[in-house]
């Protein structure tokens, strides 16, 4: 044993060959990674087979940041349309950013970032519109970024009723199902939540308990539906595919509770 | 060869080198302040300065049973490849090594530079630096065809391998005019030969830095300049193979070569910026089906032209 580390077996591959194999985690900590996420893989080269996810959370009681304000509309607190618009609008371009990290386009990830934290710090509509339909050209427009994205973590509607995914990526599951139909969604419905800011209608209260993930008032965190398909669309990718598929789905480990802290095996 | 290579000459070159990567670095750096929506990129100019400072004193971290033969052999290999490149690109009208064969000879160091890079992956006895290494070898499966082709249709316009025989036959008419095809796919594959921005697959984030993710201290430094030592030669080499070397009205010759050499180097920068990454398995397919067809036929276009002239 070279330097008292075990050397990687060996196991037949997706080929019909028998190839080293070496098991790695996936995170906890990465960049651009869902925080805690802990992806626990037999890699032979790039390609994951045996994919299993945890989650290490990190308190029971932790509040998901994303959610925050339509838990206080659960609550029976007077929550404006402009807020949750405002908060859905930024999970999205967290979400985007992460992506585009992952999918090796720093300037992008930075303008995406850039949005987010501006929204975040109360920046008018009028100022926002301008630069979010810049970037969202930008983006929209990439032919390269779509070539790379195509295909990626396909999860059609029966898939997706299947492991319970609501949200965004439930109805991204009509068009297509993979990774760019997703990020298209979070662009389309980024901008359509601008709409929501304007000021007329900022004192409306809002009646909606869908997040920016998913229903929030259901039994279950629409996260935990995106876990469960995770590990599975992930088994047979290569590691910059799986990258982009987790990015894609961007699961928001803050609002799983205990509970739901999960163990799922795919076996491929 | 057989001419002498001054000491003088081969010094210069260096510091010319020296001075291109460091204007590289500082102006990715500005252009990632910038991206980064920071008041005054301008001010982050100096950040490649902090970064070498903090290299300098940062504690080197080693891997259990990591190769630190292969480390020092890949981080040096790097640096060597950048100048040995250098040797064969004219300042001005002539190299300082004007090799019958420089064409080739720029090339070849290309490919020692792959060796480096898998070397640093494969020694630093991690996955992710494994699976990095290995992406070098899978880009370079992709670009280095359509690459070699792109050198070739150049030398064919000139009917020489001697980098100074290229430059002079363009005297009438720039090649990237007439071989515009050639010259996209040099620059696409100048990315990938210092495995850049977005053909920059083997030393990507989401690999936490893939084949160099566990070097630290002086060997990232050395990595570092390597790196954009590599980058302002391939930016450089552009100039005489396509855009007529040192050519150029009022100015010398040696000063045309430092500007045209910098706007090349400009838009590699930029992509960095304005372009997601490649990733290989997809890249490849546009690779051997679009890029090898285009640039044969280029060569073809060329090779007509030039059997015509007589």
């Amino acid at each position: 044993m070279p330097g008292g580390l075990a050397m990687a077996d060996r196991a037949p591959d997706r080929d019909g060959l028998k190839l080293d194999r070496l098991h790695v985690s996936l995170g906890p900590v990465l960049n651009d990674w869902p925080a805690g996420l802990v992806l626990r893989v037999a890699m032979q080269g790039d390609v994951l087979q045996e994919v299993q996810a945890d989650v290490y959370a990190p308190h029971a009681d932790a509040t998901a940041f994303w959610d925050e304000p339509w838990h206080r509309l659960l609550n029976g607190e007077r929550v404006s349309r402009g807020e949750l618009a405002r908060r859905r609008a930024a999970s999205h371009l967290d979400s985007l950013g992460r992506l585009l990290g992952v999918a090796g386009w720093e300037g992008a990830a930075w303008s995406a970032r850039g949005l987010r934290d501006d929204l975040m710090a109360g920046a008018e509509r009028a100022v926002i519109t301008p630069r979010l339909a810049r970037f969202a050209r930008r983006i929209g427009r990439s032919r390269l970024l779509r070539a790379m994205t195509d295909g990626l973590g396909v999860i059609d509607v029966g898939t997706a009723t299947a492991h319970g995914v609501t949200g965004p990526a439930l109805r991204a599951a009509a068009s297509g199902g993979d990774a760019t139909a997703r990020w298209q969604i979070w662009l389309a419905e980024t901008t359509e939540a601008l709409a929501d800011l304007e000021p007329g209608e900022a004192d409306t209260p809002a009646e909606t308990v869908e997040g920016p993930r998913g229903p929030v008032d259901e039994g279950r965190a629409p996260s935990e539906g995106l876990l469960s398909a995770l590990p599975s669309l992930v088994n047979g990718a290569e590691l910059a595919g799986a990258r982009l598929i987790v990015a894609s789905l961007d699961p928001d480990l803050d609002v799983l509770s205990e509970r739901a802290t999960l163990q799922a095996a795919a076996h491929g | 060869m057989g001419e002498d290579i001054g000491f003088w000459a081969v010094a210069g070159l260096l510091a010319a080198v020296g001075g291109l990567a460091v204007a590289a670095a500082m102006l990715d750096s500005v252009m990632g302040a910038a991206a980064m929506g920071h008041a005054r990129p301008v001010a982050a100019m100096l950040d490649p300065v902090r970064e070498t400072a903090r290299l300098l004193v940062q504690q080197r971290s080693v891997v259990p049973a990591s190769d630190s033969v292969l480390r020092l052999i890949g981080t040096g290999g790097i640096v060597l490849a950048a100048a040995l490149a250098a040797l064969v690109v004219p300042v001005g009208m002539r190299p300082v090594a004007d090799l019958d064969i420089g064409v080739v000879w720029f090339n070849a160091m290309e490919v020692l530079v792959w060796a480096a890079l898998w070397l640093i992956g494969w020694g630093s006895n991690a996955a992710f630096g494994l699976v990095g290494g290995y992406r070098i070898i899978a880009q370079g499966l992709a670009y280095e065809l359509p690459h070699m082709f792109a050198l070739i249709t150049a030398a064919l316009g000139a009917g020489s391998l001697r980098v100074g025989d290229v430059v002079a036959a363009q005297s009438g008419l720039w090649f990237v005019v007439w071989m515009p095809v050639a010259f996209a796919v040099y620059l696409l594959s100048a990315l990938a030969m210092a495995f850049w921005g977005p053909l920059g697959q083997p030393v990507d984030e989401d690999l936490a830095g893939g084949a160099v993710s566990e070097l630290a201290a002086v060997d990232r430094l050395v990595f570092l300049a390597g790196r954009y030592a590599l980058l302002a030669v391939t930016a450089a080499f552009a100039v005489p193979l396509f855009l007529g070397g040192g050519a150029g009205p009022w100015l010398p010759g040696w000063l045309w070569m430092l500007l045209k050499t910098l706007a090349v180097l400009g838009v590699l920068v930029w992509a960095r910026w304005r372009l997601p990454t490649m990733r290989m398995d997809r890249f490849m397919e546009a690779a051997w089906v679009v890029l090898i067809p285009a640039i044969l036929l280029q060569a073809l276009v060329v090779g007509i032209v030039v059997v015509a002239r007589g």
